[in-house]
């Protein structure tokens, strides 16, 4: 079995998020959909056009199909925007690391995403909030550019807010009329609600801008390099640790990533 | 120390030290030398190290488009370095304010891997005298015909001097003129046989771009090249065909006629046979004497309504 | 040991040809290249072919899957499978390189089928070295002018013929085929003069392990890189160079994925789309390619990934090739 060569798989419903973000709900068409762990990413094509890594944003344990949330950002994202409803689309995965959930028992969670970042970080809320008693308090820290951007309205305004003993804190860079909430960018957002770092676990993703700055707020909240988590993202090919591309030192995101600790990072060349 | 070889050592110390320029590009000591490397000299201690010799080949222009290269930029220029120049200045890459051309006269570079099989050892020095080169190696010093050492692209150079300077290490010599008689030879075959050479030409290509990364004129931003809706990337005959047209298309009328990518073509694709197709034609079709040095009017860059138009009866013509 | 008069190579990849596509060191326009073989004479007298056995193993260019219909009917197949080959007048420090990069497509949680197809499909007859350029460095990278890393069939060549010596399975069942071609060989004075070639470049090199820690942040990957035109000629020809890209070539509603070569020297290796890129900088290309050989695949595999064959000695058109560099790093370890 050739690992390159994906699934069929059909878009069974599409939901938009927001301006440029759309989850394809997708199954595969002949056997069953890979067995996957939050953080985990897919290797989605559009025959004809070419693939892209993207993070899995539904949580496996609930049964459901797989989920891709995806950005309008280039040839790819570009092209399944485009696509309805029966379009067919490749997947092979699951390919990369996943959040180290085992390692969190009895710790409090501290969820920091940016944009389109929450997608994987959907994944992993989800699956935590299934098995809410290993852990301690939630917080979610999240921020878009604007109100119309932020990801998963129905998670983050309903069922998140809902559940026991979670802080959903959400922030955009830029208010609209109706916006009642923080205006400000993600890490001075943390830095103002202030979360102490006792026996707690801070797990970030988002753009890389972002990242950098965040590291640096939960550094300065006291946050030490193993209760940091966080997430890379580099261009690839294979998926696979073949294609020599998404290096970094001596490791490859495809397969010793995505998830990283802050530890694990500083001891990598500062190239990504 | 030649004499020319100490004037840019301390032309350049000079340029470097008064604050004119904040980086000087020549040659300087590689790993042998027979191979001197394009040298970035950012202090007086690094012109003192500058070299002048007949070894010194790979062309320069091209570095005056690296960011990296505080400005403004002195640099040595040859002949081909000059007209290099002047093609980024035309085409709008590089401004006239950034760079101070030191300008030299070159009567051809030795090729080291000719040397070497020429005298059979490492080349350790050589001198041009007239029509013979005198390569040293270990053994001694002994005498070649100058055809059988230069490097290919030298031996049909007509631009021993740039055409302008800001400084000038030696006489300029004057340009003499392009002549192109390998194309006239290819031309006389039939189109079969053209088709069977280009073939097997292009059925070499690594598709690497060393063609294009040493090209003068070859300096868009975002090159169609890279770009998978204009050639994918898989190596085909026909693709290969398509990026070698793709390439001398839109290099014809500005190419310099250095001969930098057929020197660096690590296939040895003999790539300007089709730049002077270009340029042979372009002087016969337009009457444009020099069509290598760049002009006030580029033919190819602008319409005339009596532009010749032979081919529209159905001729490739000439 | 066997032995193959010279006069009967030619007889001997004919018969390999009846049932493999035979590749075998053939001049055009006046460098060697390993070429499909049909008949040629077989070149003699050069060091390195200019392309590496990689090419042949490792392709340009190869189809991953082809796919036919449209956005609701699609329809997927896998590549068919290669073809046998045998690949004749490969170099020893090329098949180490192959072996090198066998490790990391056979290696790790995936196995690379299409790698792995290909090299099963292969048979290589390399010939040990009797003359080395002045690019040479095989010794400094720990291998010889008579390595048998990655061969199946290594020939030593002597004044008359080869001695012949079968070092895998494969290699024995190939010269099965050559039964009444092959003598038993008597003394093995072509092997030793190979063993024993002396390696211009080597002396001066190797005497760096560089780690990230001493040498990320050294000024000496910035005086490197000014002078890298950026383009691929080092890695295309290097024998342990990887990188690939995957690309969708469609012609109306048929298409193929293909896997073909790309080069972490170019600016846009690593540009996402959005417009984030790692490595933006010349000199983080440069020394991501130096350190990845030096560094990074020996943390992962033990092993240097470099096997001396000189290709970028020779053809680098602004002599930035990895002999250099192991001289340069040499001096900068001692400053």
């Amino acid at each position: 079995m050739n690992p390159l060569v994906p699934q069929v798989a059909t878009i069974k419903n599409i939901v938009v998020e927001t301006p440029d973000v759309r989850t394809f709900v997708v199954e595969p068409d002949h056997g069953q959909t890979f067995a996957y762990r939050p953080g985990q990413c897919a290797m989605v094509s559009v025959f004809g056009v070419g693939e892209a890594m993207l993070s899995i944003s539904s949580t496996a344990r609930r049964g459901g199909p797989l989920e891709f949330s995806v950005k309008r950002v280039g040839r790819v994202t570009g092209a399944l925007h485009e696509a309805e409803p029966g379009h067919r689309i490749g997947v092979r995965g699951p390919y990369g690391n996943h959040f180290p959930v085992e390692d969190w028992a009895g710790s409090n969670l501290l969820f920091i995403g940016g944009g389109i970042g929450l997608a994987p970080l959907r994944a992993l809320i989800n699956h935590c909030l299934d098995e809410r008693r290993r852990y301690g308090k939630f917080d979610i820290i999240y921020g878009a550019r604007s109100p119309q951007d932020l990801c998963f309205q129905g998670e983050l305004m309903e069922n998140w807010p809902r559940a026991e003993d979670v802080g959903v804190h959400l922030t955009v860079d830029a208010a609209d009329g109706d916006w009642k909430g923080a205006v400000a960018l993600v890490p001075h957002f943390l830095e103002k609600l202030g979360p102490s770092p006792e026996g707690t676990t801070a797990i970030t993703c988002g753009p890389p801008i972002m990242i950098k700055y965040t590291l640096a707020s939960l550094k300065k909240l006291g946050f030490s390099d193993h209760q940091i988590v966080t997430t890379l993202e580099l261009k690839m090919q294979c998926g696979i640790g073949k294609c020599g591309r998404c290096n970094i030192g001596s490791k490859y995101v495809c397969v010793d990533g995505p998830v990283f600790t802050y530890a694990q990072l500083k001891e990598l060349p500062q190239e990504y | 120390m030649s004499e020319r070889e100490s004037r840019l050592r301390s032309l350049a110390e000079e340029l470097l030290a008064s604050g004119q320029v904040r980086t000087f590009i020549g040659f300087g000591p590689g790993y042998e030398p027979s191979r001197p490397l394009p040298w970035f000299a950012q202090d007086p201690a690094g012109a003192a190290q500058l070299l002048l010799n007949p070894f010194c080949g790979a062309t320069l222009a091209r570095y005056l488009l690296d960011d990296g290269s505080p400005g403004p930029v002195g640099v040595l220029a040859r002949g081909c370095d000059g007209l290099g120049i002047e093609r980024l200045l035309a085409d709008r890459r590089v401004s006239r304010d950034r760079v101070h051309v030191v300008g030299v006269t070159c009567r051809g570079a030795v090729d080291p891997d000719k040397a070497y099989r020429e005298a059979g050892d490492t080349p350790l020095s050589a001198e041009l005298e007239g029509e013979r080169v005198l390569l040293t190696t270990a053994s001694g010093t002994r005498e070649f015909p100058r055809a059988s050492c230069l490097y290919d692209r030298c031996l049909s150079c007509a631009d021993p001097s740039p055409r302008w300077a800001d400084d000038w290490l030696d006489e300029p010599l004057p340009p003499g003129k392009r002549e192109f008689p390998d194309v006239a030879g290819l031309e006389q075959q039939d189109a079969d046989r053209r088709y069977a050479f280009w073939t097997r030409q292009f059925s070499r290509c690594l598709r690497c771009h060393a063609c294009r990364q040493a090209c003068p004129a070859c300096h868009c931003v975002s090159c169609s090249l890279d770009h998978p809706e204009w050639l994918d990337g898989g190596i085909s005959l026909d693709n290969n065909f398509m990026y070698h047209f793709t390439r001398a298309y839109h290099v014809a009328g500005r190419c310099i006629a250095c001969g930098e990518c057929q020197q660096a073509c690590p296939a040895q694709i003999p790539l300007m046979l089709l730049n002077d197709k270009f340029m042979r034609d372009i002087r016969d079709l337009f009457g444009v004497c020099h069509p290598h040095r760049p002009q006030e009017k580029e033919p190819l860059g602008q319409f005339c309504p009596d532009d010749p138009e032979g081919w529209r009866e159905g001729g490739a013509q000439p | 040991m066997k032995f193959i008069a010279a006069a009967k190579l030619p007889l001997l990849l004919e018969r390999l040809g009846r049932h493999s596509q035979v590749y075998a060191p053939v001049a055009v326009d006046g460098r060697v290249w390993l070429s499909p073989w049909t008949g040629e004479d077989i070149a003699g007298g050069y060091v390195n072919p200019v392309n590496s056995l990689k090419t042949l193993v490792y392709p340009q260019t190869e189809a991953v899957l082809e796919f036919e219909g449209g956005e609701t009917d699609v329809t997927v197949r896998e590549a068919s499978p290669p073809a046998p080959q045998v690949i004749f007048g490969g170099r020893p420090c090329d098949a180490a390189g192959l072996d090198l990069i066998a490790r990391v497509f056979m290696e790790g949680p995936f196995v690379d089928e299409l790698f792995r197809r290909r090299r099963e499909a292969t048979t290589i007859m390399t010939v040990a070295c009797r003359q080395a350029a002045p690019s040479c460095f095989c010794r400094a990278m720990g291998l010889s002018p008579a390595s048998e890393r990655g061969s199946d069939v290594l020939f030593f060549p002597g004044p008359e013929g080869y001695l012949v010596e079968a070092l895998t399975e494969a290699g024995e069942q190939i010269l099965e085929q050559a039964a009444g071609l092959l003598d038993d060989a008597t003394g093995d004075q072509a092997r030793r003069a190979c063993q024993e070639l002396p390696v211009p470049l080597a002396g001066d090199l190797n005497t760096v392990r560089l780690t990230p820690e001493e040498g990320f942040e050294h000024p000496y990957w910035e005086h490197l890189a000014r002078r890298c035109r950026s383009c691929g000629t080092c890695t295309y020809l290097c024998p342990t160079c990887y990188c690939t890209a995957l690309f969708d070539v469609t012609r109306g509603t048929r298409g193929r994925r293909l896997r073909g070569w790309d080069c972490c020297q170019f600016k846009d290796f690593l540009l996402m789309a959005g417009g984030h890129n790692a490595r933006p900088q010349k000199k983080q290309r440069v020394r991501n390619r130096f350190l990845h050989k030096l560094s990074y695949h020996p943390a992962n595999y033990g092993e240097q990934a470099c096997v001396g064959c000189g290709r970028c000695v020779d053809n680098c058109p602004v002599c930035l090739h990895m002999a250099g560099v192991l001289k340069d790093l040499g001096e900068v370890e001692r400053a």
